[in-house]
């Protein structure tokens, strides 16, 4: 029983220990953001790091939600024959949710695991100490340039797959389960406010956020050695996707009030 | 002149450092030796601010730099050069962006010096034209001699060297401490080593230092190791094993 609650306190303080060290981050990239200069070079290399190559994979992932989207929506609404209803559905759970959240998870996988393994790489081989020794602050250099390109990245993106998502599943209504177009471009025009875009993009910008500053923080304060590297990079895949998961739904709560109908 | 007064540091529950008191004088190169794991590197990552200790103070041309935060502390090492044990190159950058990093975040210096000076300290080290390459391409000693060219370039007032001979074959062992001592020459700075490669002691230090039992336990010239009746030292100098030397 003693071992027990030892077991819960440690894990308590492990996690208020991390949130802390968090905070701090957070701090420190406030002070660099708004009192430091900014460094042009690095933030630009990052924003073609972590925003022009996960094109790729946020594209497929956009277009292949709203085709299966489209799809399924279909099949269900066919049966009490409200087909036409599939391309507001379809547009508005894309801008809502799927575009946001599943472009989110996709880039807490490529790009935070690759910030993570970087900064723990640097961090084992003294590279960010020799940043310091230098008198370069590691957040003013390595941080601040990876959490502006990912924050500012990330609504192009969702913005992307939300586009390529509503294409996608337009393709497959009309052209593959025979939905007649107009009915569909009408309907989804009609029932597709710019609060659904908006909630979109503001989403995914907060996501961002998230991402780059856990997988910062994890790679900042990586154990030593190979498996120090591996555990932060593991590390800040699973806390940067359930942190977009159960963030998405309080966000979707304040929202919902903040922006109105 | 950088001064070390009482200075403890413990890693979870371990002293390392148990109230270390010392004085580097200016211009000199002081090497401090000692076993593996006695806290060299430890007492090296203070003077530049890498680590805080848990009690006591080091003195910058008379400030202490104990309480100052990271960017407090930015004036301070801008004095210093470090060599690390590892060379910390930056893996993603080539020897010429390595070894310009200094002169380039100073942002007070054109591209042309900048490609001049790196030239000239890239020759200072014996690796002129290898600008191109990167780090991976390179030696362990190449990499210890770009690391040198980097922690010099901004002619800093000390440079800090930690174990600058470890894990390389004695010829370039030998050239490594060659190249400390005519740097010291050229750029009359001052040095502190930490090492346990007594051939490099005897090469470069002006004053030796015996770190042992987390203090200073001993400091003097080359020759008042060389003559000490102290048979820990006798024994650190020949590489006996000793139980007293902690």
């Amino acid at each position: 029983m003693k071992d027990w609650f030892g077991k819960i306190g440690g894990r308590v303080f492990e996690a208020l220990r991390t949130f802390g060290g968090m905070m701090v981050l957070l701090w420190d990239l406030g002070i660099a953001l708004f009192t430091q200069r900014p460094r042009w070079r690095e933030t630009l290399y990052q924003f073609h790091q972590v925003g022009a190559k996960s094109q790729p994979v946020v594209l497929v992932t956009g277009a292949f939600t709203g085709m299966v989207f489209a799809a399924q929506t279909y099949f269900q609404f066919k049966r009490i024959q409200m087909e036409t209803a599939v391309g507001p559905v379809v547009s508005v759970a894309m801008c809502r949710e799927l575009g946001p959240v599943l472009t989110s998870l996709m880039v807490a996988g490529r790009v935070g695991a690759s910030m993570a393994a970087e900064l723990g790489t640097m961090r084992v081989t003294e590279q960010i100490d020799a940043l310091r020794a230098m008198a370069t602050h590691p957040v003013d250099y390595l941080v601040a340039p990876r959490f502006v390109a990912l924050v500012v990245s990330m609504p192009l993106l969702a913005a992307e797959a939300i586009a390529l998502g509503i294409l996608s599943g337009y393709f497959v209504g009309v052209h593959l389960m025979g939905i007649q177009g107009a009915y569909f471009v009408d309907n989804m025009v009609r029932f597709t406010d710019a609060r659904d875009v908006w909630m979109g993009l503001i989403k995914s910008f907060i996501f961002g956020g998230f991402i780059a500053l856990i997988a910062c923080y994890k790679g900042f304060y990586c154990k030593e050695g190979a498996e120090g590297v591996g555990l932060a990079t593991t590390q800040a895949v699973v806390a940067g996707s359930l942190t977009v998961l159960i963030s998405n739904f309080f966000i979707a709560l304040l929202l919902n009030r903040i922006i109105p109908m | 002149m950088i001064e070390i007064r009482k200075l403890h540091k413990s890693f979870k529950g371990t002293a390392v450092l148990r109230g270390l008191d010392f004085v580097i004088p200016k211009g000199d190169t002081t090497v401090i030796i000692g076993k593996s794991g006695c806290g060299k590197s430890v007492l090296l990552r203070h003077l530049v601010g890498l680590l805080k200790p848990d009690k006591g103070k080091i003195l910058i041309e008379g400030a202490d730099i104990v309480p100052l935060s990271e960017r407090e502390l930015a004036p301070f090492r801008k004095k210093f050069g470090m060599l690390f044990q590892g060379s910390a190159l930056f893996d993603s950058m080539s020897v010429f962006e390595n070894v310009a990093f200094p002169l380039k975040e100073e942002r007070r210096y054109k591209a042309t010096e900048i490609k001049d000076r790196v030239a000239e300290t890239l020759g200072i080290v014996g690796l002129a034209g290898i600008e191109s390459k990167m780090p991976a391409e390179l030696s362990g000693g190449m990499r210890k001699r770009v690391a040198l060219a980097r922690a010099v370039i901004r002619r800093p007032e000390v440079v800090l060297y930690d174990e600058p001979t470890t894990g390389l074959d004695p010829i370039t062992a030998d050239r490594i401490n060659d190249l400390i001592v005519e740097l010291n020459d050229k750029l009359k700075i001052t040095s502190v080593a930490v090492t346990h490669d007594m051939k490099s002691v005897f090469k470069i230090a002006d004053r030796i230092a015996l770190l042992d039992g987390g203090v200073i336990a001993m400091t003097g010239t080359r020759e008042d190791f060389q003559n000490s009746t102290d048979e820990r030292i006798q024994n650190f100098i020949a590489g006996k094993a000793d139980e007293s030397v902690v």
